[in-house]
């Protein structure tokens, strides 16, 4: 009887951990997190399950580094009703790049204003990208969280400098700064 | 003592299992709920289907890039190998073929950085049947899996021809 609850209960707490809102394993730079065993058969059981939830398909990092990010410069979750400022210096040293808006099931933010990404064509190489629930009113570049809830963002480096392949923190990231919350004074 | 020690030892040692059996589990049970997502949107087993771009609505795979055009195969090699090949974008924009086992790591990517303008790629499972002449010969350790081809649409207006280019994708069971 021991045996069998204990079995439950360890695998219990392997779905908990893989479905449930944990960060499991990669390094960090600022908000951003990278994982450089993304498609590698090295990766330990748990990476491998962590990537399967929430990066199913994706390439290994000599191909494509994956940076996400749930929070801002300072930690805070980022949350639909609030509106941020993602800061580029310079576009990130790739092939092709993209930055991309992902609702808190990991899929898309149905909210019909096909505003779900920015890319290395529609960029400049400095620049600043206002993430609000509505189009700012001033022209900007506009990354739409309407309906999103506690959304994520992932930027996708193809066939990055390989020094990023090789060192994904030594890649110039965007900072992630919140400007207001709807529900704060 | 030795009672009660018995069961709690029994119970931690059945915990670590069943953790390990579990994390080890996860991946090929996403991997095949991927693989019957896909084949019940119409895909076959060993054939490519190019999926439509990507909106709003797509709900296959998580995180979708709504700027990457993607074709899928699903592939079962119990009855022999299988040919893979395109064409890559004339634009010279980026395309990709990636292959996943069924544990949904990737074994293998070719670029168009990395091949000449048709690439060919034979997939078998290891040690078996020769490679022809021009194909790049890829060994899966897994019997099931999925090919993924990509290619990034760098502007919306670009999509028909991108769409045209993809479908020189295709898999084919030999």
């Amino acid at each position: 009887m021991a045996a069998v609850a204990g079995l439950a209960g360890g695998a219990l707490l392997a779905v908990l951990l893989v479905f449930g809102p944990f960060e499991i394993g990669g390094t960090a730079s600022g908000p951003w997190r990278t994982n450089l065993l993304i498609g590698d058969p090295a990766a330990s059981p748990t990476v491998r399950a962590a990537i399967a939830r929430r990066g199913l398909l994706a390439l290994n990092r000599s191909e494509t580094v994956y940076f996400n990010a749930t929070s801002d410069e300072n930690g805070q979750r980022l949350r639909e009703n609030c509106t941020y400022r993602i800061s580029f210096d310079q576009q990130p040293d790739s092939r092709w790049w993209s930055l991309t808006l992902y609702a808190g099931d990991d899929y898309l933010a149905v909210n019909g204003d096909n505003a779900h990404s920015i890319t290395a064509e529609n960029a400049a190489d400095s620049m600043d990208v206002v993430v609000a629930a509505s189009r700012p009113e001033a022209p900007a570049y506009w990354m739409s969280s309407r309906h999103a809830g506690d959304f994520a963002l992932t930027l996708r480096l193809y066939q990055p400098d390989p020094a990023i392949s090789d060192d994904p923190l030594q890649a110039a990231l965007p900072r992630i700064n919140r400007l207001s919350c709807e529900d704060q004074s | 003592m030795m009672r009660r020690l018995v069961p709690l030892a029994a119970a931690l040692l059945a915990a670590v299992l069943g953790f390990w059996i579990t994390l080890n589990w996860i991946p090929g049970f996403i991997m095949s709920r991927a693989m019957e997502q896909v084949e019940s949107g119409g895909a076959a087993i060993n054939s490519a289907t190019h999926a439509p771009p990507v909106t709003e609505a797509s709900r296959n795979v998580v995180r979708p890039s709504p700027d990457i055009l993607y074709s899928i195969c699903p592939f079962d090699l119990s009855h022999g190998p299988l040919l893979i090949q395109a064409r890559w974008p004339r634009n010279g924009g980026y395309a990709s073929i990636s292959l996943y086992d069924s544990r949904t790591n990737n074994i293998f990517t070719l670029s168009d950085r990395d091949a000449g303008r048709a690439p060919a790629i034979w997939l078998d499972r290891p040690g078996t049947a020769p490679v022809p002449d021009g194909a790049t010969a890829v060994s899966s350790p897994t019997q099931t899996g999925l090919v993924l081809y990509r290619q990034i649409v760098e502007d919306p207006s670009r999509i028909p021809a991108a769409n045209a280019e993809r479908r020189s994708f295709r898999c084919d069971a030999q």
